[in-house]
């Protein structure tokens, strides 16, 4: 994570005569960092997640990973099973408070696909936390 | 973007989101990140003449890159941070915790409990279904030979129906209605001994080891995880006394679903939990008995009321003694006052004292007690109030307070599989208990806490 953090901070302090200001210097800052922990991951060999449909179907009835990491109930593994780009659509909205808007810009992808990748993250997520589950109510 | 695209926000998942934990950065990491930024401006050479106005803007815009950097980082450098996809053992520190987190956690819980034994209940197996609540309900039905218990906690009533066990000509089911009840131990409490030598016990077990191996399984369909452990021997019975666990703990729950004690490879007994239904509401007259017409019904009052703490404090003739602090969770669920004299330890050996103060608090499924009484006319004829009793030998560990209404006395701690994890201890006028679902540490801490109410 601090590897990724000195890049961002470095390429950010190269891009800043760049910056043109088309977008608040949030957004362009968040775009930067998400393209360092992208580069970062790659280097790690860390991005060897299944492709994520904007559907809930799988092809070949294959088990989706991160359906396989909320059997933990550990909501951290299941964050970490699912692609890089949808986890942090999940971060920047729902934990960030972010717009659609906000996030489709950071993530270069338009609002209707952050609003699937949501959907989908969302129903794992809320499924490692305990919910949606053997009858179970949110407490 | 249109904001009709936008759904609300998941406020509950967005509240574990933030509670993830972010690693903190590296020895140097400042240091390092200042280097690296004066070599890159050196690297770029020297810079151009500008206007003022452009000369104070690029440090305006370097701060603030940085102070939005920082914050963008914390959030997506859970991008990162977090473990891969790959699955994950479990540690068998991670699954006692998991099971301890269960339990802390839960509102109710419900399932089917089989238990296998050759000893404990007959040889063969039984089967009961059960239900307990946060708040001290239990529901409790005999599969396998009849039998129907309900404690209602909210009115303090427990009810059974029991069929005979030695009278096979007579239909029907005995009675039993059994009001006034303690919080728990070591006063009568509800009849949770069936789950407590069950579900309890396993869980105290593993509190209680140290150590074992993890390996992940699956049971009924569900991902869950397996631990090997051993477990302390009973020293009155060696012979029989199991010295190795296998537990299957349910991932999700964190409940365990199956144990299988043995002594040196041979099965001693084997409980399953088939069924779990975790906090879903149980049906409003779950905890309700009624006694078909006719039956005949054994009433009895164990004598405990339910007061206030000043009332309570009012009511005994002596100082109340009140933890300060009690384990993060815990919040105080029941005071409960007797003046009827009542036994404790080992096949009831000790003084019946009446005065007695339960002070019950609650997380969760997990309960801790603390209750207080006269020492009477001989101090010397007090023994353990929560002996495991029943032929089985404790082995208590002597701890000496150092702060509370309890400094410079000595104290008896036992926390083992079989017996409730508790501390108790004398003053000149009173017998303290502290006992419950706590660790070693917590139980010392409640009871070093100790004060005067008021």
């Amino acid at each position: 994570m601090d590897d990724a953090l000195q890049d961002a901070y470095l390429k950010a302090f190269r891009a800043l005569p760049s910056f043109r200001g088309g977008s608040t210097v949030a957004t362009w800052l968040y775009r930067i960092v998400y393209n360092a922990c992208l580069d970062h991951l790659r280097q790690e060999g860390r991005t060897d997640h299944l492709p994520l449909d904007d559907t809930d179907e799988r092809p070949g009835g294959d088990p989706d990973p991160a359906d396989v990491a909320v059997g933990k109930h550990d909501l951290a593994a299941a964050l970490a099973s699912l692609p890089p780009d949808v986890r942090a659509a999940v971060l920047l909205v729902d934990a960030e408070g972010m717009s659609y808007a906000q996030a489709a810009e950071i993530l270069g992808i338009p609002d209707g696909t952050v609003g699937s990748r949501l959907n989908r993250a969302r129903r794992l997520l809320r499924r490692a936390l305990g919910d949606e589950q053997n009858g179970t109510e949110e407490r | 973007m249109s904001p009709r695209t936008d759904q609300p926000r998941d406020e509950r998942l967005a509240a574990a989101l933030r509670r993830l934990a972010v690693p903190e950065h590296r020895a140097g990491f400042r240091a390092e990140l200042r280097t690296s930024l004066e070599r890159e401006a050196d690297r770029r050479g020297p810079r151009p003449r500008t206007s003022r106005r452009r000369r104070l803007a690029r440090p305006w815009r370097l701060g603030l890159a940085t102070a939005a950097a920082a914050v963008a980082l914390a959030v997506l450098a859970l991008m990162i941070a977090l473990p891969s996809s790959e699955p994950e053992l479990g540690t068998a520190a991670d699954v006692r915790e998991r099971v301890a987190e269960g339990w802390a956690s839960a509102r109710s819980v419900s399932g089917e409990l089989i238990i296998e034994s050759a000893g404990v209940f007959g040889p063969g197996e039984r089967r009961w279904s059960f239900a307990l609540t946060d708040r001290g309900d239990l529901r409790l039905t005999d599969l396998t030979r009849g039998g129907d218990l309900a404690y209602d906690a909210g009115r303090n009533v427990e009810r059974s129906l029991s069929p005979s066990e030695s009278m096979q000509d007579v239909d029907a089911p005995f009675g039993s209605e059994r009001t006034g009840l303690a919080p728990g131990p070591p006063d009568q409490g509800p009849s949770t001994v069936i789950l407590d030598r069950s579900l309890g016990s396993v869980v105290r077990a593993l509190a209680a080891s140290e150590g074992g191996s993890v390996r992940e399984v699956t049971h009924e369909g569900r991902p869950a995880w397996f631990l090997e452990t051993d477990i302390r021997v009973n020293l009155l019975a060696p012979e029989s006394s199991p010295n190795h666990l296998e537990v299957t703990v349910d991932r999700q729950t964190g409940f365990p679903v199956r144990a299988v004690a043995t002594r040196d490879g041979e099965r001693v007994y084997e409980t399953r939990v088939e069924r779990l239904v975790v906090d879903a509401p149980p049906p409003g007259d779950a905890f309700r008995l009624e006694f078909p017409p006719g039956t005949e019904v054994f009433r009895s009052d164990a004598g405990f009321r339910r007061m206030s703490m000043d009332e309570a404090e009012a009511a005994v003739p002596y100082e109340l003694l009140v933890p300060a602090r009690v384990p993060d969770g815990y919040v105080l669920a029941e005071v409960a006052v007797s003046h009827r004299p009542s036994p404790t330890g080992a096949e009831g050996a000790n003084p019946a004292v009446a005065d007695v103060v339960s002070l019950s608090y609650r997380r969760g499924l997990d309960q801790l007690i603390v209750t207080t009484r006269p020492v009477g006319d001989d101090p010397s004829a007090w023994s353990d109030p929560l002996a495991t009793g029943e032929g089985y030998v404790d082995d208590p560990e002597r701890v000496t307070f150092a702060e509370g209404a309890l400094a410079g006395r000595q104290g008896k701690l036992l926390v083992d599989p079989l017996a409730i994890p508790h501390v108790w201890a004398m003053t000149d006028r009173l017998v303290v208990t502290v006992s419950g679902d706590v660790a070693r540490a917590e139980l010392l801490e409640v009871a070093a806490s100790l004060e005067s109410h008021g």
